[in-house]
């Protein structure tokens, strides 16, 4: 568990306000001309293809954020049995199985890349995991933090949100929890209003929100001596006016408090690398600066041992779920349903006139 | 004192029962009138409200006129000195009267009658007796302790205890003694044995000529004279010269002004030296080990400045009987021992916090005690901040020091010591956080003969600290985090002086350790929380040490140790063993081992020499040499690069193993005008191995797999500090100048356990350029202005190289460990100051001190941190790298201190 978080850092300005004259600063960072290296952003999956692999550069930090797509490279995948598939290139920097090819539990897929300019890159084998199976899915009324930055000020401030959290209880087996990460989303519906003649129309539209793309958080942080252990998958906000948190494009949307979500079984190898990003992502604004936190990569460059290769190349096995919440403010009991399976649902989309199949009324 | 005037009253006395009328007199009120010159000193001693020490028999039978009560007080002390071909020092407002010269004043002694000792009547009764005797301080009359006293004829030796006294036993006849002691000249007494009896000698020190002791380090010459190089003494008065932090003298900021010294900035505890990590140095307060030495957060430190006596720093030659860390030994001796002279009361008021020192002669010359306290009282700041948060919250600290002396006979001296802190810190009702220190020490210094003494020591260190988190809308997941370290230790040694030139120590050290490193338990009712805690650490170190510091000859000293150290970790304790060669993961254990309670765990020992040589070059200058190997059976486990509140102590263990320095010094010493201005040069080269690093990313806190996050490496040091002070004068100061470069690599097979590819890297440490100016200036007896100007080279960090994408985030590729530096370190201080009064007869005393810390507001970073923002061009986030400051602007602050 990280010490050094929010926490210390509250206390540490308190100590600092006695002086009244700490401040914080931009900190000037220039790398110069630096060479970039390749970044590898792959997921090979157990459900249908195709399955992708984004090939980019590095950018020099304090450059302009521009994402150089690797074109032209030679990407295949192998699996623990000999059998090869290349990937085809189908548009800049994006590398995609066939249709048809999936991968599946217990065997081992290793990614190759042959780039342009002659080097090779290697992964180590990844085994895809067995999927996640959980004993129960709960839910609680509770509050969540949100910070929003002042377009005005440029201050921070925190707002409480009501809202529901997801559990997921899992099995602990061997005296391990189950590694997985969430991509976990909202389901949105909104109405767009077309005239037409003097007559309105209705466009009925719908948009699953990827909003978190995330390790579990283990609700209570540390919770062994038990045979179970709680993930918490997400929080679904009570009120539609709170959905302004997200950072959605401005729509009238409903969310019916219905949440999608995408669970990952990570090896070893993707579960390092997540994690270590999530470390990153949240270590920021930190006083007693720690060792820098670089993520581990499962790739290599085969030619050039110490040549720099970022990135993942993940093979995992996907539990898709959904459920819808149901508070009741009277009992303060929250109800939880599973909905449809999400796959079955496209992303996003508009249907004229007429309510989709899973429209929530 | 007393002993002067109880001879001129006799003398006196006698002149008013001579038969002889005295010569023509005026009255008393003629200014015209001549008196004796005893008589002149006390009309002065009374007009002036001061006091003049002299010997009777070194002032000239001279009379003077009564008008010279008219004149200054040092003019007529002057004329009067100089009738007697003397000359007189001021120290604290008092005067002494002195020989002019070493050679005036070896006269001066031998122009005395010899002393004899005991009863003439029993002249020819004896063949031997025993002279009892005591050695004192000329100028101030204080007992000079460890002096020797040497009769060449028979080639006995005797040395002082701690009363300044020695025995020696002797054929009766007529003696010549030679009296030595560091610092001083040698003095030679002409006696006459003639039965058992006493005898009281003084001698002078080196120093003569000094118009005012301002930066008293160790008598100037001590650096020139003793085999001991690299070391750093202060006492209080030269604490008091130093510039303080927020309002007061801060030891550990005061030493890393001087070269080889180093902190990370203005927050964090601990000091470098020499390019090692703050964990290896010993900090010893009352010979117990601090293992925090800073309050909030490392602004303050834990150490009450008025109740320090003396401070020292070894950072090579460590003594053999020091043993535990690395780089160097902090000892820090409080109280002012048995002779108390009155009850007193002093204190300070500043902004943040005040202390308060009461000291007082329990039993006059036999047992003495202070108690200091200090208390912030930041508070009422946060009270007035316009924000709920911060208004609910709070950050303090208290801390007590007690200190009791007691002399048990004449040959036994009992100290007691016991410490107090407390720091506190909370934030709202979301974050409390509190750490304590606690110390106890017991130490029985006996004089068992007049070769020998015994000290025996035992001590008690603890520091434990508790982080709770409650945030209002999660009651399920309060949670409160405590760790804490328990010391114990007993050591027992003998000084042995069996000859003029032998001081010979042995001796033993038992030190057990407890680490508690950290538990889990619910904070509220409503926590959902189970609590849970590391597995408890537990060792013994034991260690022996024979030393022996021979004086060659006058030029040549030597200094021999040898330290054996041998460290038992104990269980209960479970033992991963892991696959070879590969990276220490879940992965790759291969077994485990659970041992139980009182079953050795792992076991480490070793050899720790230590040697000292000295060559002096002529009266003023010297060259020594020094080397010291030295184990370490802890660490500070910390992933930041500073200490943080949060870091944990690891004992060595099957995986951690100890660390181990090597270090050799060579320096050259040399004094200059009187030695006014002391100057040196000393170059070192250090070797570490089991040096600790950290893989990226490392979890410190509640890991129970800890060593998958931590990797040896070795490592080493060397640098040139040269520096250069002045004593004397009405312009006092210093000026370091540090050289140095520190650096690491790792020795590990698997790529998961290497830091930079396994090439060196410059440690957290490595500061090449470090300068340091200090001048204080006195406009008179009471005001003086000082300013100290302080200049690094930037730290080394580790900062981005390179972002990516991956999935919807943009992230971080960092640069090589170390690969980059801070903007460099300096800063301006100054500081003007009102002294106390300096009447004697004055009880209630005040001082001013007003300063500015960082007179120009330079804003030197503290930390490089990243924030993520939104990217408001191409969406999402991007980071952006901020730089935090502590003390970013001229900080004013102004203290009070009174005495009584």
């Amino acid at each position: 568990m990280k010490m050094t978080t929010n926490k210390t850092n509250k206390l540490l300005w308190l100590t600092m306000l006695i002086l009244a004259v700490a401040c914080q600063e931009k900190f000037d960072h220039s790398v110069g001309p630096l060479e970039n290296y390749l970044v590898v952003d792959g997921l090979l999956t157990t459900q249908e293809g195709p399955h992708g692999v984004r090939l980019s550069e590095t950018t020099p930090y304090g450059e302009p954020r521009n994402l150089t797509r690797i074109t032209d490279a030679l990407v295949t995948i192998a699996d623990d049995e000999g059998n090869e598939v290349l990937l085809e290139e189908t548009s800049n920097g994006w590398y995609y199985t066939p249709n048809d090819f999936r991968g599946k539990v217990g065997k081992s897929y290793t990614l190759q890349i042959v780039t342009s300019d002659g080097y090779t890159y290697e992964s180590d084998p990844q085994k895809i995991k067995e999927p996640v199976e959980f004993e129960d899915m709960e839910a609680e009324f509770t509050y969540e933090s949100f910070y929003f930055e002042s377009e005005i000020s440029g201050r921070i401030y925190e707002d409480i949100v009501e809202g529901t959290k997801i559990y997921l209880e899992t099995l602990i087996e061997d005296g391990e929890t189950p590694r997985f990460r969430i991509e976990a989303g909202l389901y949105l519906q909104y109405v767009n209003i077309i005239p037409a003649g003097g007559v309105e129309t209705y466009d009925y539209c719908w948009m699953i929100y990827d909003g978190t793309d995330m390790l579990p958080r283990d609700i209570p942080d540390f919770s062994t001596g038990s045979d179970y252990s709680n993930h918490q998958i997400g929080f679904l906000p009570y009120n539609t006016s709170d959905l302004l948190y997200l950072n959605l494009p401005e729509r009238s949307y409903d969310h019916h408090r219905t949440l999608i979500s995408r669970l990952y079984s990570l090896n070893v190898d993707a579960y390092a690398f997540h994690q270590a990003k999530n470390e990153q992502l949240s270590d920021e604004g930190k006083f007693f600066d720690p060792i820098a936190i670089d993520l581990p990569t499962n790739m290599r460059c085969v030619n050039d041992e110490e040549r720099r290769v970022y990135g993942l190349f993940e093979a995992s096995s996907v539990t898709s779920l959904s459920a819808r919440s149901h508070y009741n403010s009277n009992t303060g009991e929250v109800t939880l349903t599973p909905w449809l399976d999400p796959e079955t649902i496209p992303e996003e989309g508009c249907s004229y006139m007429e309510f989709p199949d899973f429209w929530i009324e | 004192m007393n002993r002067y005037r109880l001879h001129w009253t006799l003398a006196l006395a006698a002149l008013l029962f001579a038969a002889e009328p005295a010569s023509p007199q005026e009255t008393a009120d003629s200014p015209g009138q001549l008196i004796p010159v005893w008589e002149i000193i006390e009309a002065l001693e009374e007009k002036h409200h001061t006091t003049i020490y002299y010997r009777e028999t070194w002032l000239a039978d001279e009379v003077y006129s009564m008008s010279l009560l008219e004149e200054p007080l040092e003019e007529a002390i002057s004329m009067i000195a100089g009738r007697s071909e003397l000359t007189f020092l001021e120290v604290d407002g008092r005067y002494f009267l002195l020989p002019r010269d070493s050679h005036h004043r070896q006269q001066l002694a031998e122009d005395d009658d010899m002393t004899t000792i005991g009863d003439p009547a029993e002249y020819g009764r004896y063949a031997r007796a025993t002279i009892r005797g005591r050695i004192l301080d000329a100028a101030t009359f204080e007992p000079l302790i460890g002096a020797v006293i040497y009769e060449p004829e028979s080639e006995q030796g005797a040395t002082t205890d701690l009363d300044g006294r020695f025995d020696m036993n002797l054929p009766v006849g007529d003696h010549r003694l030679r009296i030595s002691y560091v610092g001083y000249d040698d003095a030679y007494r002409d006696v006459r044995l003639i039965s058992d009896g006493e005898v009281t000698f003084e001698i002078f020190t080196e120093a003569t000529q000094l118009a005012e002791v301002t930066v008293t380090a160790r008598r100037a010459r001590d650096h020139i004279t003793s085999t001991q190089m690299s070391l750093i003494t202060m006492d209080a008065d030269a604490l008091e010269m130093l510039p303080g932090s927020f309002g007061e003298q801060d030891i550990v900021r005061s030493f890393t002004l001087m070269p080889g010294v180093q902190t990370i900035g203005e927050f964090g505890s601990g000091f470098n030296v020499r390019g090692g990590g703050a964990d290896q140095n010993l900090m010893l307060v009352e010979n117990v080990p601090l293992f925090n030495s800073s309050h909030l957060f490392g602004l303050i430190s834990v150490i009450n400045p008025d109740m320090v006596r003396e401070v020292s720093l070894m950072k090579a030659g460590i003594p053999a009987r020091y043993g535990e860390r690395a780089s160097a030994v902090m000892d820090i001796r409080l109280g002012n021992g048995v002779d108390l002279e009155r009850t007193s009361l002093e204190g300070g008021v500043g902004l943040i916090n005040s202390r308060l020192l009461f000291e007082s002669p329990i039993v006059k010359d036999r047992v003495a005690l202070s108690i200091g306290a200090r208390s912030s009282y930041s508070d009422w700041l946060l009270q007035r901040v316009p924000n709920e948060d911060l208004m609910n919250s709070s950050v303090d600290f208290n801390d007590l020091t007690g200190h009791l002396h007691v002399a048990l006979g004449q040959n036994h001296r009992l100290t007691l010591f016991g410490y107090r802190s407390y720091d506190q810190s909370n934030f709202g009702d979301d974050v409390d956080y509190e750490y304590y220190n606690r110390l106890a020490s017991f130490r029985l210094n006996s004089y068992l003969s007049s070769s020998l003494s015994s000290t025996l020591i035992a001590g008690y260190s603890g520091y434990e600290y508790s982080l709770a988190e409650k945030p209002e809308f999660n009651p399920d997941g309060h949670y409160q985090i405590n760790s804490d370290i328990e010391y114990k230790k007993l050591t027992w040694f003998l000084s042995y002086y069996p000859s003029a030139i032998h001081e010979i120590n042995f001796g033993v050290d038992a030190i057990r350790y407890d680490i508690a490193p950290g538990g889990i338990e619910p904070a509220s009712d409503e926590s959902q929380v189970s609590p849970w805690s590391l597995e408890s650490e537990q060792a013994y170190e034991l260690a022996a040490f024979l030393s022996d510091e021979i004086n060659v000859s006058d030029r040549i000293a030597l200094e021999l140790g040898l330290r054996y150290s041998h460290y038992l970790q104990m269980g209960p304790a479970l033992v991963r063993d892991y696959a070879e060669n590969e990276a220490y993961s879940h992965h790759t254990i291969v077994d485990s081992t659970q041992y139980e309670s009182g079953e050795v765990v792992s076991e480490y020992g070793g050899l720790e020499p230590r040697l000292g040589l000295r060559f002096g070059l002529g009266e003023n200058s010297s060259m020594k040499l020094s080397y010291n190997r030295a184990n370490q059976y802890i660490n500070l486990i910390s992933n930041t690069s500073v200490m943080a509140p949060t870091d944990l102590w690891k004992l060595s263990d099957t995986h951690l193993k100890p660390l181990t320095s090597d270090q050799v010094a060579l320096g050259y010493f040399r004094n200059f005008f009187d030695n006014t201005v002391e100057t040196s040069l000393e170059v070192y080269y250090k070797q570490i191995h089991n040096a600790i690093e950290y893989t990226s990313g490392a979890q410190i806190s509640m890991n129970d797999y800890l060593e998958m996050d931590v990797i040896n490496a070795k490592g080493y040091s060397y640098g040139a500090e040269f520096f250069v002070r002045k004593n004397s004068g009405d312009l006092t100061g210093f000026a370091s100048y540090t050289f140095s470069s520190s650096q690491r690599r790792t020795d590990h097979a698997h790529p998961d356990m290497q830091i930079n590819n396994n090439n060196y890297f410059p440690s957290n440490h490595d500061r090449p350029h470090n300068f340091s100016l200090n001048a204080n200036y006195f406009l008179s007896r009471r005001w003086r202005i000082s300013a100290t100007f302080n200049y690094n080279t930037g730290r080394p960090v580790t900062l981005p190289e390179y972002t990516y994408q991956h999935g919807n985030n943009m992230l971080l590729a960092y640069s090589d460990r170390n690969s980059y530096r801070l903007p460099d370190y300096h800063r301006l201080d100054i500081s003007i100051s009102l002294g106390e009064n300096l009447r004697i007869d004055q009880r209630g005393k005040g001082s001013l001190t007003f300063s500015v810390l960082n007179v120009y507001g330079r804003k030197n970073p503290f930390s490089v941190f990243y924030r993520q923002q939104p990217d408001t061009q191409q969406g999402g986030r991007s980071f952006d790298l901020y730089q935090l400051y502590i003390i970013g602007r001229p900080l004013p602050t102004i203290t009070y201190n009174f005495s009584f």
